[in-house]
Parts: structure tokens; sequence; C-alpha cells
């Protein structure tokens, strides 16, 4: 029983120093991936006695870009070799005091340099906002006081923790958010109609001014470069009808106008207040009855009411509010159209 | 409305750059970056380096560093060797669209403005300045030119001491100080106060920089150079102050006259940080206007909002409303709304497009809209 115990325990430690030996052959030929593949399991991390494998292996995955893994590594390496110093730093920083950086070896700092970038570069991996990040970002956080606090590579910290910040900044500015606001416009509007004079068969161009005020919101996805939304509101006002350019017939009324507009628009984000710039190609229907002229040798020529709009529009934003101007053209038509009105984010 | 386009084109230039809209930057008084207090001239060294570094776009010296950029924004594009003497050179030119697709349609190319500026300063934070320009003046639409009118003339030379930094006082021909100064000069907000290209005046500027405001007083006695019964003078004053750390909101009043008439106006100004180089502007003012020889006093009204917003560094998209009501006693009004863009490509190129959309509002007649576009070429040395 006995020789067959000292037997298997010859066994162990012949594969152990055997194992070793590979993996530091495989760190003199660079062969990190191989070291990862083959080394990197539960079976040789429960067996590793040494700093030198611990540095090979974590060196190994930190090549292979495994800093997840590799941070796993480390925080098992300092238990198992710098407990107490560890033990003795997160008492400091937990008790808000002051740390001696020569009271602690240089060894516990560099992996602590190590660990402090593994979780960085782990964070500045993610594509996309994720549950975990809030979780990594509080041990960078620890991590970066400890650093901060020994002085060690503190310009080299801040440099990868504003990157990280900004990184995250960068996720958080990519997620769309639904955005609805509510607004009310003072408005003008031109357009254009015809007279057809039966006896001479010319025409004779009308022009027609309206103001009107609307009322309406918008409702769409934005986040912090673009939004998309669709845009609608109830136009009511009234507008001044004269006739232009024909010496034989004074045509000049003042009618009330209703409309109707529904806008697809795009914006630009261009600064932090959320202020925009965008287009947008409304629709307008519009109601708006041309009497019979008096004289009935002239006849109104019958136009649709639905125009088709480009606008350049922009809103100026102080909080949730905002201003918003819109400036476009009738499609086929020379008539033109704007408008400024107050708004509210909600 | 065709028919005052000349006239309005004959006032359409800007001598002075006076570009309000930096405050998107954060500069909320015009002091920051150029010699005159109120704005416009020559901009200061720091001015220059702004411009190079901060107003211009990167595109073409993505990699060039912020410090190599700044040393070359001196004059010839680099830094001057003394510290007494700063010069610069300006061509400003446009191309101008009237009525654009209309069979009325007009083009024509403009050179406006080609002049040469110089300025003596002595003493520590340019205590003691010295300023002058020379430069070509553009004929004259309305009224015609006359035969011994000289194609060349100068809109401004001055003496400025500066007492302390914050208080100076500035002697000769200026811009009588008033509103909110902007590079166009057929703004309503420019000229129903009379406060255009060719209105500058001789006179005495006091000019103080508080903590958190700024104000500015100006006695005037006319530009000398005109008949002396067309020389006029009075004061003007401007008051602004700084609220919530880089807006600001001031008031102006200026009060003029000379034979033949009376001018009597005041303002409410803003200038609004929207941050990044986004900017709201604003003057809402009256004018009393006066003629003399037994005709009515009318008095108007005006308005002007204008957006700067900044897409990208070097691009700036407006919006430019504007207001007339030339006699409240009568019902007509006038808007122009106006799309535009500026461009900084590289320092000291400035491209800008213009648009004009002009309506009139009387309720006896409507009246079609009236167009025109300016596509406009600014460099300076």
């Amino acid at each position: 029983m006995v020789i067959k115990i000292v037997f298997s325990l010859l066994l162990a430690a012949f594969t152990l120093s055997s194992s070793a030996s590979r993996l530091y052959g495989l760190h003199e030929q660079k062969q990190y991936a191989r070291i990862v593949k083959e080394f990197f399991n539960k079976d040789f991390i429960n067996k590793i006695q040494s700093k030198k494998d611990y540095a090979i292996l974590s060196y190994a995955l930190r090549k292979e870009k495994r800093y997840r893994d590799d941070s796993k590594l480390i925080a098992r390496y300092l238990n198992k070799f710098h407990a107490e110093e560890h033990k003795k730093v997160s008492h400091l920083i937990r008790m808000k005091k002051s740390i001696n950086a020569d009271d602690f070896s240089q060894p516990l700092k560099i992996y602590y340099w190590h660990l402090y970038r593994d979780l960085a570069m782990v964070l500045l991996s993610y594509k996309e906002k994720s549950p975990r990040i809030e979780q990594d970002k509080k041990y960078l956080d620890q991590m970066r006081i400890i650093l901060t606090e020994m002085e060690f590579r503190d310009i080299l910290v801040e440099d990868l923790y504003s990157k990280v910040v900004q990184h995250l900044q960068d996720l958080e500015n990519k997620i769309y958010r639904l955005t609805k606001s509510f607004y009310i416009q003072y408005l003008s509007w031109q357009n254009s109609s015809e007279l057809y004079r039966q006896s001479s068969g010319k025409t004779t161009d009308l022009v027609l001014t309206n103001t009107g005020t609307c009322i309406g919101g918008d409702i769409g996805i934005q986040n912090a470069f673009y939004e998309y939304s669709l845009d609608g509101c109830f136009i009511y006002g009234s507008g001044k009808v004269s006739s232009f350019g024909a010496p034989n017939i004074t045509y000049n009324q003042t009618l009330p106008a209703y409309a109707f507009k529904l806008a697809p628009q795009f914006y630009r984000v261009v600064s932090s207040t959320n202020s925009k710039i965008g287009i947008a190609f409304p629709v307008m229907y519009t109601v708006q009855k041309l009497s019979k002229p008096g004289d009935p040798d002239y006849q109104l020529v019958e136009k649709s009411n639905l125009s088709f709009l480009l606008t350049i529009n922009s809103k100026w934003q102080f909080d949730k509010w905002y201003v918003k101007t819109e400036f476009g053209q009738f499609f086929k038509k020379e008539d033109s159209y704007w408008s400024i009105g107050i708004g509210k984010n909600f | 409305m065709i028919r005052f386009l000349p006239l309005l084109l004959l006032i359409f230039t800007d001598h002075c750059f006076a570009y309000a809209h930096f405050i998107g930057h954060g500069y909320t008084s015009c002091i920051n970056c150029h010699f005159n207090p109120s704005g416009g001239g020559m901009l200061n060294d720091y001015g220059r380096a702004v411009s190079a570094t901060t107003i211009s776009s990167r595109i073409f010296n993505e990699k060039t560093d912020e410090e190599k950029l700044a040393y070359t924004s001196g004059f010839l594009f680099r830094k001057p060797k003394q510290d007494f003497f700063r010069t610069q050179v300006n061509y400003r030119g446009f191309q101008l669209v009237r009525n654009p697709g209309s069979k009325v349609e007009s083009k024509e190319w403009i050179n406006m403005q080609a002049d040469l500026r110089g300025i003596l300063k002595f003493g520590e934070q340019d205590k003691f300045l010295l300023a002058g320009s020379i430069g070509y003046s553009p004929p004259a639409r309305q009224p015609s030119r006359k035969e011994d009118e000289n194609e060349f003339r100068t809109r401004e030379y001055y003496l400025g001491y500066r007492v302390t930094p914050r208080l100076g006082f500035y002697a000769g021909l200026m811009d009588k100080t008033y509103g909110v100064k902007l590079v166009e000069h057929i703004a309503y907000s420019r000229t129903t106060p009379q406060v255009t290209q060719n209105d500058q005046t001789h006179g005495l500027l006091a000019h103080y920089l508080g903590g958190s405001y700024e104000a500015f007083a100006h006695y005037f006695q006319g530009n000398l150079a005109d008949e002396k019964d067309q020389q006029s003078k009075g004061f003007s004053a401007v008051f602004e102050k700084t609220i919530f750390t880089n807006h600001r909101l001031g008031a102006s009043f200026i009060k003029s006259g000379n034979e033949y008439f009376n001018l009597t106006s005041y303002a409410l100004q803003g200038k609004f940080n929207l941050h990044e180089g986004s900017a709201l502007l604003f003057e809402f003012g009256e004018a009393i206007q006066e003629p003399a020889n037994n005709v009515p006093h009318f008095k108007s009204r005006y308005g002007m909002i204008q957006t700067y917003l900044r897409p990208w560094q070097g691009v700036y998209v407006l919006t430019n409303i504007e207001y007339v009501k030339r006699n409240l006693s009568e019902e007509p009004y006038t808007i122009r709304w106006g799309p535009g863009i500026q461009f900084f490509p590289i320092q000291r190129v400035e491209l800008r497009a213009d648009f004009y959309n002009t309506r009139n509002f009387d309720p006896k007649n409507s009246t079609k809209d009236t167009w025109m576009y300016l596509l406009q070429t600014h460099i300076w040395l």
C-alpha cells in the first residue's frame, strides 16, 4: 500500500515536471495559442504551484486577447501569493485611508496593473450595451483607485480610463430611444392658382399668401447623432388671394384655409444641447375654397388639394423645450413655405 | 420689392466680419478676438489662432497639430517677429443671382471688398492702439456714383487707449455701436437703425468689460468726410449681461440726426450658446424716424432671429429670419427668410451661400415672393 502511494506521488510529480517543461518550451517558442490550448484548463491551473507558471500562462492569455480569462487567473494568483497584501490594500481602500506604495511588493503592483488593463480591454471589446458592462466597470473603477493610490503607472492608468469612458459613452450614444413632442407653430405658405379666360384662351396667375397656426407633434426614434420621426399637424389659417398681372380683372379676397400636414423627417444632432438640423418631406392637404370670379368669362382652374414639399428644418433645444423652424418649397411649383414654432419633448 | 434690390446690393457687404455667432464657441465678448472691442476690423493674434484651429475645417490638414496651425495663422502664414505691428489683407466677392429660375433671372459677380488694414500697438496687453484701413469701394448703384468719387476709401481709423484691461477709450472713425453686429448689412436690424456698411462715424467710444457684463458708450459727430449738413451727430449705448455662464442678454440705444433726418432707435438683443459652435442670435427693436420738412414722423419695428448650427467643424448651417414693419400705423409688413451655409474649408478662406425669400404681407393685396441667392468667397491673409 505504501509503495503504491509513493509511486502515485512520484508519478504526479513527474507529470507536473514534464508539463512545466513543455510550458516553458512553448513560451520560449512564443507558441501562445498552444499554451492557452494545452494549459488553460482546470486540471493544470489547480496544480500550479510556481509564480513562473502563472506568469507564463497569464502572458499567453493576454497575447491571445483572452482578457477576461486572464483577469480570473490573476485574481487566483493574487489569492494564492499575495493574499495578505491584497487584504491590506482592500482594507485601506475601504477605510478611505492613504496607501504607502513602498509597503507593497512590486509583483503585486504589476499584477494589479495587468488586471486593470484586462478589465479595460474587456470593456473596450463591447460592441453594444450589455448588462455585464456595469459590473466590469465597477471592478475597473476599483482597480483604478488602487493603482492611483499606489501611484503606479498613473499616466497610463488615466489614458486607458479615458478611452474606456469614451468607448462606453459611444455605446450609449448609439442607442435609439423613443422621442415624442408637442408643438405649436406660426406658419406661412404661398400658393398659386390660375384664372382661365374663355374668350381669349389665356390664363391669369392668382397668388395666395396664407398665414396660420399649426398644432401638432412628432414621434420617432433618436440617438445622440440622428433622429428619424414622423411629424403631423393641423393647420388653421387664412390667406389673401390676388390676381397677378391681369389688367382686365380684379380678383381679390381673403379666404379661410384648413390643412393637414404629415411629414417624415430626418435630423442630425449637432450639439450636446440636442440642437438639430434636418430635412423633411411633408405632404399637405389643403382646403381653401376660392369663389367664382364675378366676370363669367373667367373660370378658376381646378388644382389638387394635395401638395408635396421639401423642407430644411432646424430645432434649437433648450432643455425639454425647443424652437423649431421649417423652410421649404412645394414640388413642381414656385411657391414656398416656412414656419417657426415652440415645442416641448415629453 | 425687385426695384429695391439694387439698393440692397449697394449695402450688401461686410467690412468688419463681425461673427457674433462665435458665442457658440464660448466667446461672449468680441474683444477676445478683435482689436476693436465692439467687433469687426482686424483680428488679433488670438483671433487668428482661434480661426485657424477652432473655426476652420480640418479636412485638409487633419494631421497638423493645433500649435502648428496657430503658428501659421499670422499674416503671410507665419508668426510675426515683432509685437508692435499687425496687418491684414481682405478680399470678398460674390455671385449674386436674383429671381433664380424665373424669366427675369439675372446673375453678376461683384468684387465687394479688397482692403488693407494695419495696426500699431504698444504697451502691455496692447494698451495703445493706432488702427486704420483702406480699401476698394464698389461703384454705387443707387444713387449713381459721382464723377469725382474716389474708388478707394477708409472705413476705419482710430486711436485706442486701454486705461486698464477692463476700461478702454477709442477715438476716430468707427462703426456705430448698436445691436448685434451681423455680417449681413441688408439685415433689417442693421438698415432700420442705420448702422450699415457706410454708416461709420467719427467719435469717441468708451468700453467697459465687467466680470459678467459689458458696456459701450459712443458719442459721435458724423462722418467728417460727408457734407456738413449730412453729418449725423448723436450717441449710442450698448449694455450686455452674461446669463447662465455663456449666454448674453442686452439692450441698445441710439439717437442721431442731421439737418434732414433724426432717428431714435432701441432694441433688446440676445446671443445664446447652443454648444459645440452652434448659436442663436436675436434682436428686436423699434426706430422712431423723424424726417425734416414737415414730413410726418413714423415708427418702425424690426426683428431678427438667426441661428448657426454646426454639424461639423468649419461648417455652419444658417437660419435667418427677419421681420420689418416700416410704419406701425400702417398694416403691411415683410418677413424675409434665409437659409444658408457657411464653410471655412481652411484657415483664411470662407465660402458662403445665402438664400433670401422675401414675403410681403398686405391686407389689401397679395404679391409673389422675391428670391435671391449669393455665393460668396472671402479670403484674408
